[in-house]
This record gives C-alpha cells, sequence and structure tokens, in this order.
C-alpha cells in the first residue's frame, strides 16, 4: 500500500459489542497507517464506546437509518476530512481486513474507482441456497450491464477512491437499506471503474444476519426494483 | 335516503372539516398534510347526496347494484390517501437520515474540539 495515500477503514456497526473490539484492532494491526472510523447506526448495546477503547473514531447516530445510511455517514465523514481512499469493512468480523490492502494495490494497479472484495474468487465459501441463486442471478445481470465479470456483487468489504466516495457521500445517490448491485451499476452508468478483487471471508460468528428469516426475500423485490430504476433513469 | 340520514350524514362531514380546521389552527396539522383530509371532509358532506349522482352513474355503467359503485369510488379515494401518505412518510424518511448523519458528523467534530481544547 502507498504510504502516501491517506486512508480511512470505514465500519458501519449495529449492535456489534460483541465484535467491534476485535476488528478495529485487527484493522489497525492489519493497517496501521490508516485512520478507523466506527459508524454506529443507532446502536442501543455498548458498540460505540467500545469502538472508541479500541482506538476507533466514532461517528454515532442518533438514530437507525440502515447499512447504506450508516456507509454513506463514513463517505461524508471522509470527504470532509479529505481522504484519498476509503475502506469498508463490516463490523461482525466477516471480513478479514488483511486483504484491505489488495484491494488498495488492486485499485491503484488498475486505476479503479471501487474494488469489490471477492469471497468467492479465493477458494470456497458457503452460503444458503437461496442466496447463492439470489447472487448467481444478480451476478448475471450486473455482469451484462457493465460488461465487467462480477462474482459477488453483494460483498460489503471495499475500496473506494476519492471520486466514488465523494459522489456517493451526495444525498440522493446512496441507498438506505442494501447498497449492492444497484450501486455497481449506478457507478458503471456514471463512468466510473468497478472491478473485483480476491478476499476471505468468514460466515459471520455471532448475531443474526441482515439476510436472515424473511429478509432475503424482501431483498430480492427490493433489489430488483433498485436495478430497474437504474436502467430507467436518465442522464 | 331518508332525509334525516343526509342530515347526519352532512353534519359527520362538516364536523370533520371543523375538527380538521381546529386541528390546523392549533398549529397540531400541518395545513400541507390536512388537504386531504379537507377533501374528506367534503366528500363526506357531498356524500349526503350522492345516492342521486351514483344511482344515475351506476346504471350509466351498466352496474346492478349503485353501492357497488360508491364503495369503488371510496377505496380508490382511500388509495390515493395512501399512496400521498407513503410520499410524505419517504419524505420524512430521507429528511430524518440527512438530519441523523449530519448530528452525528457535527457531534463528532464539537467532540473533538472540545478535546482539543482541553488539553491546551
Amino acid at each position: 500500500m502507498s504510504t502516501r495515500v491517506k486512508t480511512l477503514v470505514v465500519i458501519p456497526a449495529y449492535d456489534e459489542a460483541a465484535t467491534i473490539q476485535d476488528v478495529v484492532k485487527r484493522t489497525r494491526d492489519e493497517m496501521p497507517a490508516a485512520d478507523v472510523v466506527v459508524v454506529s447506526d443507532g446502536s442501543s448495546d455498548d458498540t460505540p464506546r467500545l469502538a472508541a477503547l479500541a482506538g476507533a473514531a466514532v461517528v454515532d447516530l442518533p438514530c437507525n437509518i440502515g447499512y447504506g445510511g450508516a456507509l454513506q455517514t463514513g463517505f461524508r465523514f471522509a470527504a470532509q476530512h479529505e481522504y484519498d481512499v476509503v475502506v469498508t469493512l463490516d463490523g461482525d468480523g466477516q471480513h478479514d481486513p488483511a486483504f484491505a490492502a489488495q484491494l488498495i494495490a488492486t485499485m491503484e494497479r488498475e486505476r479503479a474507482d471501487v474494488v469489490i472484495g471477492s469471497r468467492f474468487l479465493h477458494g470456497e465459501y458457503r452460503v444458503g441456497v437461496a442466496r447463492k441463486v439470489a447472487i448467481w442471478i444478480f451476478c448475471r445481470i450486473v455482469t451484462a450491464y457493465t460488461g465487467t465479470v462480477f462474482t459477488d456483487p453483494t460483498s460489503g468489504f471495499q475500496a473506494l477512491s476519492r471520486n466514488a466516495f465523494t459522489y456517493l457521500a451526495l444525498r440522493n445517490n446512496y441507498p438506505l437499506d442494501y447498497p449492492d448491485v444497484n450501486v455497481i451499476m449506478a457507478l458503471h452508468r456514471m463512468r466510473f471503474k468497478v472491478l473485483e478483487a480476491p478476499v476471505r471471508m468468514v460466515a459471520k460468528p455471532r448475531g443474526k444476519s441482515m439476510h436472515s428469516g424473511l429478509k432475503p426475500i424482501f431483498y430480492v423485490v427490493r433489489m430488483t426494483l433498485a436495478i430497474v430504476m437504474v436502467m430507467l433513469k436518465r442522464g | 335516503m331518508s332525509i334525516q340520514v343526509r342530515i347526519i350524514i352532512f353534519c359527520v362531514g362538516l364536523g370533520l372539516l371543523s375538527l380538521v380546521f381546529g386541528l390546523v389552527r392549533r398549529g397540531r396539522f400541518r395545513e400541507e398534510l390536512s388537504v386531504v383530509w379537507l377533501f374528506i371532509g367534503v366528500t363526506v358532506m357531498l356524500s349526503a347526496g350522492a345516492d342521486v349522482v351514483l344511482d344515475r352513474l351506476a346504471s350509466r355503467l351498466g352496474i346492478g347494484y349503485p353501492p357497488v359503485l360508491g364503495f369503488v369510488l371510496l377505496f380508490l379515494v382511500l388509495l390515493f390517501g395512501f399512496l400521498y401518505f407513503s410520499v410524505v412518510t419517504s419524505d420524512l424518511k430521507s429528511s430524518l437520515k440527512e438530519l441523523a448523519q449530519q448530528t452525528a458528523l457535527l457531534e463528532y467534530e464539537l467532540k473533538r474540539l472540545a478535546d482539543k481544547l482541553s488539553r491546551r
């Protein structure tokens, strides 16, 4: 990783008291030159305090505004403090921060605006059948739309250039709930270069997935609508 | 429909209108949101004599049982009301997100400045 690059790691977290300290510590160990900000999305537990104890800057949202809203807060923070690169990691310990440097290196080498960490390019990663089908369908759509092969468009482990995160920090440029395929397509539409690079992920160690219960069904409907909207959007 | 029933329906509509006016006057109900309810109040008042129009309209449209037309119109009014309030909720959610983000970022800056000052 280039030492000239001012990097910010954004970790959105909602009630992640069980894992947040470990995630922040591992991130700081792996990326000592980077700053770490935890965006607590209206957590009702000790997440903000524990994140601060672990050495992260903490932006504490007064209410829960959703995963996308929390990430966008991190992008706004990065834009205000003039960072060059943002790396996004989940607060549940699913993403291995050791791979963040590879994402940034790929971004620099390929002159990309966004590099998405794919769990499927780096060996096996088990997901449920329903999710596998949803990912497969969305991969086909986003690959056909952008002309670039994507294997894991729902991954939240990403590196973004200043141009990309400054664009996404604008009011209506980022969805509140699921910033996935629709964001890749919207970025492609705005002529941002989006690529994938391999990363390692572990299955969510604790807590409840945001894709549990009936949420996958809602997710597929919601994402399909978002994709149609991106396709129909003018300008 | 008897004249008594017509008077009661008219009074209910009038009561609804006065209630909405009163709420707006006391600042308990925002004007732009009250428009839908004022429209509903006027509709209720007019419905006191609606059977005359509905009967004719239903027969022109080939509807054998005129109250069905009344229910369909009522359903459409409620449907548009629901859509209107969904749009309002969506706008509010967007504004709430902006406010929450701004508040959190400002709070962070405030704490940072306070820490800086206390270290001097």
